[in-house]
């Protein structure tokens, strides 16, 4: 991680001197992988105290509670359609299922310095791009959504290849959910009351946050189309806060309506039969806890006694 | 051409009216063609004509109707390529 950054906003000196003080303060242990990061135990504390916050947004609706490993089949990602607009950002599984003779060939190979990936095959698992897509074909299998609709909370690592320096771009993150799948009015108000808590949320943590909508990133040369058809709708608002480069605002969470995207995918209705419109909310939690250490300091024990009791740090 | 649009919608997109019932003038957004049918679209027309669409064609009024996704498939040569 001493290689010097390689992008205008990785070189960034505010940014480059926030990376280093993580580092330094053993919140973040650098890899041999570029953004991808162990955490040190008050790392971990901040990180179980704003989880805590963050779930307790809609326990006057006594979510279901689902927890999914960080990794799903590869069929349900392509019924997602998620290999359609962000190919780039996809990680998938491959196993080796050779015999011993292919065994001989790929150590072989690897004694050679070869691409042993040859010998390698597809075990239809991807790696969870957020922690909402495991719901989707669950759902589905369920049955009819009831009337009142349903609120799901999940959380998961998540994985997006897009290796950076900077430290709001982890390549494995985790991400604290809730997922609504109902009538579209009900998706509204779930969507309004997120932004409503998230942001008196943030406001009692002392983070000055703005929301604003935006999109999300598309790959290819339909990327400026999509991406303004995005917040034409309104289909995803973010909610920023400084991060590493404090004179720019970062999103560490972001309410999302799909409308029939993954009901028309999966095969989801409400009890009229007609297809559920879905929406997802959530926080990066590994941003939301550098929000706070670029607020606050990289001493959480000096962080203001209210911060630091509503994420129990203060025990 | 037309009939190859269709086709090419058929076995790309979900729409919420049969292709069949579709006039040329429609507007496929309306029908509910979203953003990622048309990512399929454009790959599977590209992949099986031979063509690509320039950058200046990538915004949604070239693809709101039939009739306007034909006139600029015929616009285009096969083998085609932007710059």
């Amino acid at each position: 991680m001493s290689e010097a950054p390689n992008s205008r906003a990785e070189a960034f000196e505010p940014v480059v001197e926030f990376h280093r003080e993580l580092i330094r303060a053993g919140l973040l242990v650098p890899t041999d992988s570029v953004g991808v990061y162990g955490f040190g135990a008050m790392f971990e504390a901040i990180i179980e105290g704003v989880n805590q916050l963050v779930g307790k947004l809609f326990s006057d609706r006594k979510p279901e509670v689902l927890r999914f490993p960080p990794i799903m089949t590869t069929n349900s990602l392509h019924t997602s359609r998620y290999l359609e607009g962000f190919p780039h950002l996809a990680g998938t599984v491959f196993c080796f299922c050779g015999d011993l003779a292919e065994h001989r060939q790929m150590l072989a190979c690897i004694g050679e310095n070869g691409d042993w990936s040859n010998f390698q095959k597809p075990a239809n698992l991807s790696l969870t791009p957020a922690s909402c897509y495991p719901v989707y074909p669950l759902v589905a299998r369920r049955g009819q959504i009831p009337d009142e609709g349903i609120t799901i909370d999940v959380s998961s690592y998540c994985f997006r290849h897009e290796p950076s320096k900077d430290p709001i771009r982890l390549q494995m993150f985790r991400q604290r959910e809730h997922v609504f799948c109902g009538h579209p009015s009900q998706t509204i108000v779930f969507q309004q009351q997120w932004m409503e808590r998230t942001l008196a949320l943030l406001d009692r943590l002392s983070l000055e946050a703005v929301a604003d909508t935006a999109s999300d990133a598309f790959f290819g040369r339909l990327r400026e189309m999509l991406s303004s058809a995005q917040k034409t709708e309104r289909l995803k608002l973010e909610v920023l806060v400084p991060i590493s480069n404090p004179a720019r605002l970062t999103a560490c969470g972001s309410v999302n309506h799909h409308k029939t995207h993954f009901s028309t995918a999966f095969g989801i209705y409400c009890e009229d039969k007609t297809p559920a419109h879905t929406s997802c909310a959530g926080f990066g939690l590994e941003r939301l806890a550098l929000a706070l250490l670029r607020r606050h300091g990289f001493s959480p024990r000096l962080w203001p006694m209210k911060v630091q009791k509503m994420l129990k740090l203060d025990a | 051409m037309k009939q190859m649009v269709r086709n090419a919608l058929q076995q790309t997109s979900t729409l919420s009216v049969p292709v069949e019932q579709l006039k040329d003038d429609d507007d496929l957004f309306d029908a509910g063609l979203v953003s990622f049918d048309l990512i399929s679209l454009i790959a599977f027309l590209e992949t099986t004509y031979g063509i690509e669409f320039p950058a200046e064609a990538m915004h949604r009024q070239t693809f709101m109707t039939i009739n306007n996704i034909s006139t600029t498939l015929m616009a285009l040569k096969p083998g085609d390529v932007s710059a």
